[in-house]
């Protein structure tokens, strides 16, 4: 007999299976019965598992199937559903891709898979060049992606609200998840960054389990401090906006954080090693609090039943040591705060007040940005930084004092509709019930609907007449301001100006050359916003592709399929409203 | 040949002797493995399971893989990232099937990581993207199965055809 | 044919005949390795199981659909035949440990080991298909209990060997370090083998690819922890019994050191830190209380050394050493007040050797410090809480605790005028630091300042100094030690001295271009000083004083100087601390005349009597309008010194005495002076300083309060109470009544009130 792929010993065969993709080893299945054996193993379809998906929802609680013994799982079926998933996904955003109308379902219908979601996601973030639309769908997938990311970590400031326990590194690790650059997309992983950080603490000292909680508390900070993993550099600005981000901090090589976010590290590792850590609410500087257990003293000697020892204090950001309460209550008597206000400023705070407290100073950095913007870029987005801080402020707030919520809703809601509209479900499920009863309910819903509304009518399409010159300039061109000097793709038009008469007296459309009746262009500006824009400050540039700011191209494809090197313009991805460009 | 260069002997199945390079030679644990235990006794060495031809393609393929770093143990994962295959290993691997798998076999007997699994990376090129049937002609396989089980069994795997 | 050298290889499908093969080649690896295995044999072993695990018997055609799912690959059978013969193997070797104890038993233990890791090793290697591939899939598929060859191979040691001699080999073992501890020579590389062993069987059961020292710790360390507890103990309480402590605790240091040692020699580095501990506990922890009960005798002795042994041990372990810090502190705070008492008995004493007998007992202690406790904060700390506590409350401040301050500052000033003993520099230096260290135990440093600022007054003015830079060698001490707050009157002080110098430069020349001839004739050499009102503790003159014409011109002369420079500033004449000298040409019984040193108000006395011989008391106080007591006592130095008589025999200087010029006056000296001082003036100089002392804390206290009410606006009253003790605390420390009383006053003062609920308000 001449030696065959059946005449290979079956580890062999399981080794070229890894390296097939599993339909393949589905196809073999059906050659013949000798191969049944070989593609039914469930080592197979866990390693199938394993290296075609990285990452699993939740609901799969992955890291037990993979402790627990091979046979409690049925990894083909699992591999298969999961298979079938991906597929589904990826019709769903060709199918986003193909027409404006009903993005919104198609939308939530990808999120609803959740985590299940972000492979497919993350394989047509980065797509093949040569692909057809691949502006289009590297916008689309960002969009997607971080959607997904936020819908994990909305919900976790909800349960805060409502009062369920919510640990403190994954309600301060959901701002992470508003960043796409923070590289964060679930809060499992700052967690498991945390515990990396304990174990290595606890591999440094292994002796610090034997230790009183003063020594602990001391020994945490000096790891912590010593390895850099708390503080900011000293020639770095205390404000600047990636420091209020625990996931960022703790990937980023300097680890710069704010003193929240230290004391937030320092707790996770203080508890993790048995002490009862919480971040203390002192003015100004974020403080740990560390009490001894019921009936010792912090030095753990015993106290006698029931009894509690006093706790000590930690500024993990700045001190190896404790910091003696009374510099802390000098310093309160010196702003003159009341008995009961000290109590509270030395106590520990709550999960709530912390994110709060987070999302306030994430505010005041936003607002401090142009002071040391000195042309650097910062490495985590703006825009993204404050919908979070908007979110979470809105979703923690006193209830009882509305006046804050109205003033922050129509800021949450503008960002909402023009840089992220895919989160509408979140609006919907998250943000109106906090309305309920107020006068803003109906404005909401009412603007909800309409955006809904617009998303389901399919677009009215805009034919160009046989006049040549009525519409002079085409989707997809590139032109520079003549006014502004901003350069923009036209992203749309109208044959005379179509804004109300109030926008056209404000900005004296009166007053242009060819005045209202002219051809008006919607346009896409390189700094991410959209402009209105007459026909005679439309300057055409036909630029080379590598003329064209980064920026532009990033958002292009929000209408574009890809640009056209020959044509030098970008290709519309919006012919359902203008066919015939 | 230089004498700086340690060799030994490979006696073949059919009884041939070969001269290998001892680093070359190396490349295979088991023989890496057995002079670290035995010490070099300077007589033949015995590959009861790999004849001439196929042995000397094998030691081609070492002697070019001298230098590659040394495996770092049974590291499955990191191995199967890829079916991509470097050009001289994949026109190393222009033979005929029965080459092939002689090479794949003598590879995992002499315990040569490296050659097995670019033996194996063909097989799998070889499979890929196919239907059964085509499998079925590749390799001359017989098909055995019933059509009620045929069917069956094509209903089971639905899910992979797009 | 080339096979035909080759062993009879067995048929790859026959399970039988393959073990029979095998076990003949893992035999001789086992048993005769010392013989060699020849090259064909480990070829056609490693073949051998290749080729049974790659043969296709499982994977048969014919079966039916369903796809038999937990079919495993080939090689369990062998692996279990492996099992089986490397249990049998050990039963042999437990049966032929069985006649071996102690010294015997660890070699045949130690032998066995070898041989069978040295085989383990090639078996290993000989089965690696099987590792490679069947116990590899087992591993993945999460079955417990399947190992790779070699580590089966130590399992197998543990389970079926090692369980069962365990107890006899930590025997030998530990009759090995007993017989070592007591000091005979004894082979410790066997006991280091056997650590190795123990060590190789730490096997992680869920990742055979990691280890833990479990099986070490739990049958090594463990027996080996007790036995060195139970030797210590004994040995200690014996020795304990039969020498003194200062023995023992040499004894112990001693064997602390040969433990550290030997886990570096033998043990594994694990163990350290609980042989530590144990050794601790028993050597010291348990005989602390002896230790430390010898703790006074040592400080009595001043045994340094022993004391520093002591320190050593008791330092390792927990809170050892609160206890003698106790003891210390009492120590040092008795033997500075059996000090100070020394020094009160005698009545007359000076303050020099009250700072000396001060400075004696903290240079002492400190050097024990420093050399027997290591210079240990916590040490420091009690050597500082008795200095302070002897400082400032012992026998001489019995009556008043600014005692000390006071006699500090006198100190300093007999340093630092003209005439002290200190000659050299450098010395004078050392002495001033010396000054400073007992200045940082003092409590009432601001009764030091008043001292101190009034001698420095008066050596300025006097020109008494020793010199300027030891001056500002002294301000600078205190300045770091107090603040510039606390020596900025001391510096204006200095200051206005040398702008003085200058004034009087500018003074002469200026003379020069005014005076004429007949001027320059009667002039009075003359220096003036101008002190700045706000900076020196000077009053006014207490008496009326009417000048001698001479001296009067010689002042308006200066004044109109001085108004001319700066216009619009006053200028009160201290009589009191003018001074000058007067040639006494009537007395013919020398050549050279006498020179008087002298005070203004005598010089005014004596003037007079340029006029006539013989002045009654009321014509003199008329003339210089002194108060009598000033003119009188300063009478009474002029008659004690026999320049003047009085005419009424024995009485004292008081109306209706008159004086006569005394012609017949002699001295040694042609230089005499009569610028003493009263006593009188030096007492109530002395009181005087202490009531300034009491004004001055009312002002601090009052300004503090005030200070804080103004930036806080509201507090509480114990709160306030607080803060002002943080504030003043530097300067002395405050009794609460005194606060409180300085509340109340300025609440009278409407400075602040009092609301509701113990609170404090300010009024701005």
């Amino acid at each position: 007999m001449v030696l065959s792929l059946n005449g290979l010993p079956e580890e062999i065969l399981h080794t070229i299976l890894c390296y097939c993709h599993p339909c393949s080893a589905a196809a073999l299945e059906r050659t013949a019965r000798q191969f049944r054996h070989v593609t039914n193993q469930p080592v197979l379809w866990r390693f199938y598992c394993r290296y075609h998906f990285t990452y699993w929802d939740a609901r799969h609680d992955m890291p037990q199937k993979l402790v627990n013994p091979i046979s409690d799982v049925d990894w083909k079926g699992l591999y298969v559903s999961r298979y079938l998933i991906d597929r589904g996904i990826s019709h769903l955003l060709d199918s986003i891709l193909r027409g404006q109308t009903g993005r919104i379902d198609k939308f939530r219908a990808v999120i609803s898979y959740g985590y299940d979601a972000k492979d497919t996601i993350i394989r047509n973030l980065s797509p093949d060049p040569a692909t057809d639309d691949h502006l289009a769908r590297r916008y689309y997938a960002k969009a997607l992606l971080t959607c997904l990311h936020r819908s994990i970590a909305v919900p976790e400031w909800a349960r805060l609200r409502n009062g369920e326990a919510v640990a403190l590194e994954r309600a301060l690790g959901a701002f992470d998840l508003f960043i796409p650059e923070s590289g964060y997309g679930s809060l499992n992983e700052i967690t498991d960054k945390l515990d990396e950080v304990t174990e290595q603490l606890f591999s440094c000292s292994p002796e610090i389990h034997e230790c009183t909680p003063r020594d602990k508390a001391k020994t945490i900070a000096e790891y912590l401090r010593s390895n850099n993993l708390t503080g900011i550099e000293t020639d770095r600005q205390y404000h600047c906006l990636e420091h209020n981000f625990l996931g960022i901090a703790l990937k980023d090589p300097q680890h710069n954080s704010l003193p929240l976010v230290s004391a937030a590290i320092y707790c996770y590792v203080a508890r993790k090693l048995g002490l009862n850590a919480w971040p203390c609410g002192f003015p100004f500087h974020v403080h740990v609090i560390v009490k001894p257990q019921s009936g010792f003293d912090i030095d753990g000697n015993v106290l006698g039943f029931g009894m509690q020892g006093n706790p000590i204090y930690m500024d993990p950001f700045r001190s190896d040591e404790e910091t003696p309460i009374m510099n802390l209550q000098n310093q309160l008597n010196y702003l003159g705060a009341s008995t009961t206000e000290q109590l509270t400023f030395l106590g520990e705070s709550q999960t709530s007040e912390t994110v709060l407290r987070c999302s306030k100073n994430i505010l005041n950095s936003v607002q401090r940005m142009p002071q040391f913007s000195d042309g650097q870029l910062t490495p985590v987005d703006v825009v993204s930084a404050k919908y979070a801080a908007l979110w979470s402020a809105m979703l923690l707030s006193d209830i009882s004092r509305p006046a804050e919520f109205r003033h922050r809703l129509p800021w949450l809601m503008e960002l909402f509709a023009t840089e992220f509209p895919s989160d509408i479900y979140l609006i919907e499920e998250y943000m109106v019930p906090l309305f309920r009863g107020m006068l803003e309910y109906e404005h909401i819903l009412e603007s909800l609907h309409v955006m809904r509304a617009v998303d389901e009518i399919p677009k009215q399409m805009k034919r160009r007449s046989s006049d040549p010159y009525s519409v002079r300039y085409r989707i997809g061109q590139v032109f520079r301001h003549r006014r502004y000097d901003y350069v923009a793709i036209i992203s749309g038009w109208d044959t005379e100006c179509d804004a109300g008469e109030q926008w056209m007296r404000r900005m004296g459309i009166d007053r242009l050359q060819g005045g209202r009746h002219q051809s008006f262009y919607h346009v896409l500006v390189e700094d991410g916003t959209v402009r209105y824009v007459a026909e005679e400050n439309v300057e055409l540039i036909a630029p080379h592709v590598s003329e064209l700011p980064q920026t532009l191209i990033a958002i292009a494809g929000k209408h574009f399929k890809r640009w056209d090197g020959v044509n030098r313009s970008f290709v519309s991805n919006i012919r359902d409203e203008y066919p015939d460009d | 040949m230089s004498s700086s260069n340690p060799t030994l002997v490979f006696m073949s199945s059919d009884g041939v002797e070969i001269t290998v390079d001892r680093d070359v030679a190396e490349r295979s644990l088991l023989i890496k493995n057995m002079l670290e235990d035995l010490g070099e006794t300077g007589e033949a060495i015995p590959i009861p399971n790999v004849n001439e031809a196929v042995l000397k393609k094998v030691i081609e393929w070492c002697a070019h893989h001298k230098n590659d770093p040394a495996s770092t143990g049974d590291d499955d994962d990191s191995r199967r990232k890829t079916t991509d295959i470097d050009e001289w290993d994949q026109k190393f691997m222009q033979v005929d099937q029965e080459m092939l798998f002689e090479i794949i076999l003598a590879a995992n007997y002499l315990d040569i990581k490296g050659l097995l699994d670019v033996g194996c990376k063909t097989v799998a090129n070889m499979i890929k993207g196919k239907s059964p049937e085509e499998i079925r002609k590749t390799f001359n396989i017989q098909n055995d199965f019933t059509p009620e089980e045929e069917d069956q069994i094509r209903r089971e795997n639905e899910w992979a055809e797009e | 044919m080339a096979p035909s050298l080759m062993p009879q290889a067995p048929h790859k499908d026959d399970l039988e005949q393959t073990w029979a093969f095998l076990e003949k080649g893992i035999d001789s690896v086992m048993l005769k390795l010392e013989e060699g295995v020849d090259m064909k044999t480990y070829m056609a072993l490693y073949t051998a199981v290749h080729n049974f695990c790659t043969s296709q018997k499982a994977v048969s055609n014919g079966q039916g659909l369903q796809a038999h799912r937990g079919a495993h690959l080939l090689g369990e059978e062998l692996y279990k035949l492996l099992g089986h013969y490397l249990s049998s193997h050990l039963g042999n070797v437990f049966k032929e440990s069985q006649s071996h104890t102690d010294e015997a038993l660890l070699a045949f233990y130690i032998r066995e080991w070898v041989r069978y890791t040295t085989a383990a090793k090639y078996i290993n290697h000989l089965f690696r298909y099987l590792n490679r591939h069947w116990v590899k899939r087992e591993i993945d598929e999460g079955k417990k209990n399947v190992f790779d060859v070699y580590t089966l191979h130590l399992v197998k040691w543990k389970d079926d060997f090692f369980l069962q001699v365990h107890k006899k080999v930590m025997d030998a073992v530990l009759n090995l370090v007993e017989k070592q501890r007591n000091g005979e020579t004894i082979e410790q590389s066997q006991i280091k083998s056997i650590v190795d062993s123990f060590v190789s069987l730490g096997l992680d059961e869920s990742d055979s690819t990691k280890s833990t020292l479990e099986v070490y710790r739990y049958y090594f360390e463990k027996p080996f922890i007790a036995a060195t507890r139970a030797y210590y103990e004994n040995e200690s309480r014996r020795f304990v019994s039969e020498n003194s402590v200062v023995e023992y605790m040499k004894k112990a240091e001693a064997r602390l050191g040969e433990e550290k040692a030997r886990v570096g020699l033998y043990l594994h580095p694990d163990i350290s830190k609980h042989l530590t501990d144990t050794c601790l506990d028993v050597l010291v922890t348990n005989h602390s209380e002896v230790l430390r009960e010898e703790f006074q005798v040592l400080l009595d002795n001043e045994r340094q050394e022993d004391l520093a042994r002591m320190y050593r041990l008791l330092s390792r372990i927990k809170e050892g050493l609160d206890p003698l810090r106790i003891k210390f502190e009492t120590h040092v705070r008795k033997a500075g007040l059996v000090a100070v008492e020394k020094v009160a008995t005698d009545d007359s004493f000076e303050p020099k050797m009250y700072v000396d007998a001060l400075l004696q007992v903290h240079t002492r202690y400190q050097s024990l410090v420093n050399e027997a406790f290591n210079g240990e904060s916590e040490f420091v700390r009690s050597l500082d809480n008795a200095c302070r506590e002897f400082v400032n409350r012992n026998k001489i401040c019995a009556a008043s605790s600014t005692k000390s301050p006071e006699l500090l500052a006198k100190y300093t000033d007999s340093l630092l005028k003209k005439g002290s003993k200190a000659a050299e520099e450098t010395e004078l230096e050392e002495m001033l630091v010396q000054i400073m260290t007992v200045f940082k135990y003092i409590e009432d440093k601001d009764v030091f300042q008043k001292f101190y600022s009034k001698m420095l007054a008066k050596r300025l003015v006097h020109v008494s100094s020793v010199s300027d830079d030891a001056e500002t060698s002294m301000i600078s001490k205190l300045k770091e030690a107090c603040g510039f707050e606390y020596t900025n009157k001391l510096q204006r002080m200095f200051q206005d001295i040398q702008i003085s110098k200058d004034l009087n430069a500018s003074y002469k020349d200026w003379q020069v271009k005014v005076l004429d001839d007949d001027d320059r004739k009667k002039l009075v050499d003359s220096h003036f000083q101008i002190l700045g009102t706000g900076f020196w503790p000077l009053q006014a003159p207490s008496t009326d004083f009417l000048a001698p014409p001479e001296i009067v011109k010689t002042a308006e002369r200066f004044q109109s100087f001085y108004f001319d420079k700066h216009n619009g500033r006053k200028l009160t004449w201290l009589w009191q601390l003018c001074k000058g000298e007067i040639k006494a040409n009537y007395i013919k019984t020398t050549k050279v005349p006498y020179t008087f040193q002298v005070s203004t108000f005598q010089m005014a006395i004596l003037l007079l009597f340029n006029e006539t011989d013989t002045l009654n008391y009321e014509d003199i106080q008329k003339s210089t309008s002194l108060a009598p007591e000033i003119l009188e006592p300063n009478l009474g130095i002029l008659l004690k010194a026999k320049v003047l008589t009085i005419n009424q025999e024995g009485s004292k200087p008081g109306p209706g005495t008159s004086y006569s010029l005394n012609y017949n006056f002699k001295n040694k000296k042609i230089k005499v002076n009569l610028n003493i001082q009263i006593k009188s003036e030096q007492k109530v100089e002395s009181d005087d300083t202490h009531k300034t002392v009491e004004e001055d804390r009312k002002l601090l206290l009052q300004s503090a309060i005030v200070r804080i009410m103004k930036s806080r606006k509201k507090m509480k009253h114990v709160q306030l109470v607080q803060e002002v003790i943080q504030q003043v605390k530097s300067r002395f420390p405050p009794k609460i009544p005194d606060i409180k009383k300085n509340i109340e006053a300025l609440m009278e003062k409407d400075y602040i009130e009092r609301l509701d609920g113990d609170e404090i308000a300010y009024i701005a």
